[in-house]
């Protein structure tokens, strides 16, 4: 895929959550939105190095994006008409955070604790690499989401584990700076370069293309990719506080749909 | 009987090439060998009970059986979000193994004694069976079971006690038996029901001289047909060795209104610091 074409998945899954969340009257728009290029960029790198996508080795920890994880597998085929529209619905099996569907390849793993993907992840990678599979295992961690002390024992898990095995994890951060008005993160996640022996890259976490190259670049090695977002890219109003859970209505559904017909656009 | 499981799971680590074990910093001695190494697949994960609970169930996830092994109360009560979310909820079944019965650290005070472990596991009683073996004898069998049953995870708590060896012999657990198998007469149609390590103890072994039957139970949650079985005596004393009278509970809501005598744990913190396990009665 060109650039331009990897942007209008980006528009395209930005609509369908956008569209989830109205429909449903439910959902974090914005904190979906920030992680969108992450997932895409993820699926793309899947794609290129083996022959399909896997969602079973992608674990999204920060499980309130996870409209953006229905909106990906729709976009990519992989969810029907009939289960996009159930989302949210009395009965649905689908809801508001990652949900819990026992065997299905697709959500393979479900949470809407913080907290809890991240060492489970590792001990996938870690499971993975004992039975000789060094595919790459993916988590998606918020930068809120490092409040939680699991976040720092995961690390001190790595770096145990590297010892012992090699671990194909990468671990991207959704770096949005919406937590720091209760507690400061941003500057303790940069350290993470010098105070964990793990490979660690800063980049823009809307750059598809630089996400990409950071997950290659690593390797078949652990890494942390430390993704510059903004809430709610690329609808500067969605990155307002009181827009965290806010309901999609009529309205303002109309007005961001309009805004990013104009962003494509413009491309 | 923390000896005797950690010689049943270094055999385990031998016979069976995806099996791991994880310890929290505990019984590590009675695993490493002369060169104080532990054995393949044997980790000490260390001081972090919330993330080795989610990394075991990804360990899981990627086909090994695991095994979970720390002090109650971190493993149990600090770690409780991660049993729900990662293994409960997901499916992720592993077999967590408590060190210690809930007052077996009992001078070191309230913050290391777990009364609340079985009610708190019992909480998912469809994706969590607990196990109480009653002494050594029978923690093999228990082990074994775990891993057996592929459907749900096992929550298994050890214990030092060594108790009414006598009284062992003649144990088949989880059956109702009569106490005239023991010796003494038969006293009118009545129960004595003994949970896990409630078997050892003094109060018990006074209750069990007064009813006609008895039974030993080292897996919860029992059946609804062994629980209607029970309810058909006239009066069921109830050893529950844990903070809340759950079977109690059950039984008294069975229409046909059995006399219920109950007895369980008090919770730690209510009643202070204290030295040794006791019961606390409850009911008519």
């Amino acid at each position: 895929m060109d650039t331009i074409a990897r942007t209008e998945a980006a528009i395209e899954v930005r609509k369908l959550i956008l569209e989830l969340a109205y429909n449903s009257k439910e959902g974090h728009v914005p904190s979906s939105f920030s992680i969108v290029e992450m997932l895409i960029s993820i699926l793309e790198v899947q794609l290129s190095l083996s022959a399909g996508h896997d969602f079973q080795r992608i674990i999204l920890s920060k499980g309130h994006a996870t409209y953006a994880w229905y909106a990906v597998l729709k976009y990519y085929g992989q969810l029907t008409e009939e289960e996009f529209r159930s989302v949210g619905s009395v009965g649905s099996k689908f809801y508001g955070h990652l949900p819990f569907i026992h065997d299905d390849p697709r959500f393979s793993y479900g949470t809407g604790s913080l907290g809890h993907g991240f060492p489970f992840a590792i001990g996938k990678a870690l499971g993975s690499a004992l039975n000789g599979d060094m595919k790459p295992h993916f988590v998606i961690v918020g930068d809120g989401e490092a409040n939680e002390g699991t976040f720092w024992e995961s690390l001190l898990l790595i770096n145990k584990f590297q010892d012992y095995s090699r671990l194909n994890l990468k671990i991207l951060i959704d770096s949005n700076l919406s937590s720091e008005r209760a507690i400061p993160i941003e500057s303790n996640l940069k350290r993470l370069r010098t105070f964990f022996n793990i490979s660690y890259f800063d980049v823009n976490g809307h750059d598809l293309a630089a996400i990409k190259i950071a997950i290659l670049e690593s390797g078949s090695e652990v890494c942390i990719i430390n993704c510059a977002t903004v809430k709610g890219y690329p609808i500067q109003i969605l990155s307002h506080p009181s827009w965290h859970h806010k309901l999609v209505d009529h309205s303002n559904y109309a007005q961001i749909r309009d805004r990013l017909d104009l962003l494509y656009s413009n491309q | 009987m923390r000896k005797e499981f950690a010689e049943w799971a270094k055999l385990r680590l031998k016979e069976q090439s995806n099996f791991v074990v994880l310890l929290g910093d505990i019984s590590v001695g009675l695993f490493t060998n002369d060169a104080n190494l532990l054995p393949e697949r044997c980790f000490n994960v260390g001081i972090l009970e919330q993330s080795m609970i989610s990394f075991a169930a990804g360990l899981k996830h990627s086909g090994f059986d695991v095994i979970i092994h720390t002090i109650s109360p971190f493993l149990v009560e600090r770690a409780f979000e991660q049993i729900k979310v990662d293994i409960a909820y997901n499916q992720n079944n592993v077999v967590i193994v408590s060190a210690n019965a809930p007052y077996e650290y009992n001078k070191l005070g309230p913050t290391h004694h777990c009364s609340n472990d079985v009610p708190l596991m019992l909480m998912f009683e469809s994706r969590i069976k607990v196990r109480m073996p009653f002494s050594s004898k029978y923690l093999p069998l228990h082990l074994e079971k775990s891993f057996f049953d592929k459907k749900v995870s096992s929550y298994i708590r050890l214990n030092h006690y060594q108790g009414n060896l006598d009284f062992q012999r003649d144990l088949i657990p989880n059956r109702i038996l009569a106490r005239s198998d023991l010796s003494g007469p038969a006293t009118g149609n009545s129960i004595t029901v003994l949970v896990g390590e409630s078997i050892h103890f003094d109060d018990s072994a006074a209750a069990l001289l007064t009813t006609s039957h008895y039974i030993a139970i080292d897996e919860l949650p029992i059946t609804s047909a062994l629980m209607e079985e029970i309810s058909e005596f006239d009066k069921v004393i109830v050893f529950e060795p844990y903070s809340m009278p759950i079977l109690a509970f059950h039984l008294r809501s069975f229409s046909r209104h059995p006399r219920v005598i109950s007895y369980h744990y008090p919770n730690s913190i209510e009643d202070g610091i204290f030295y040794r396990p006791r019961f606390i009665q409850n009911g008519y």
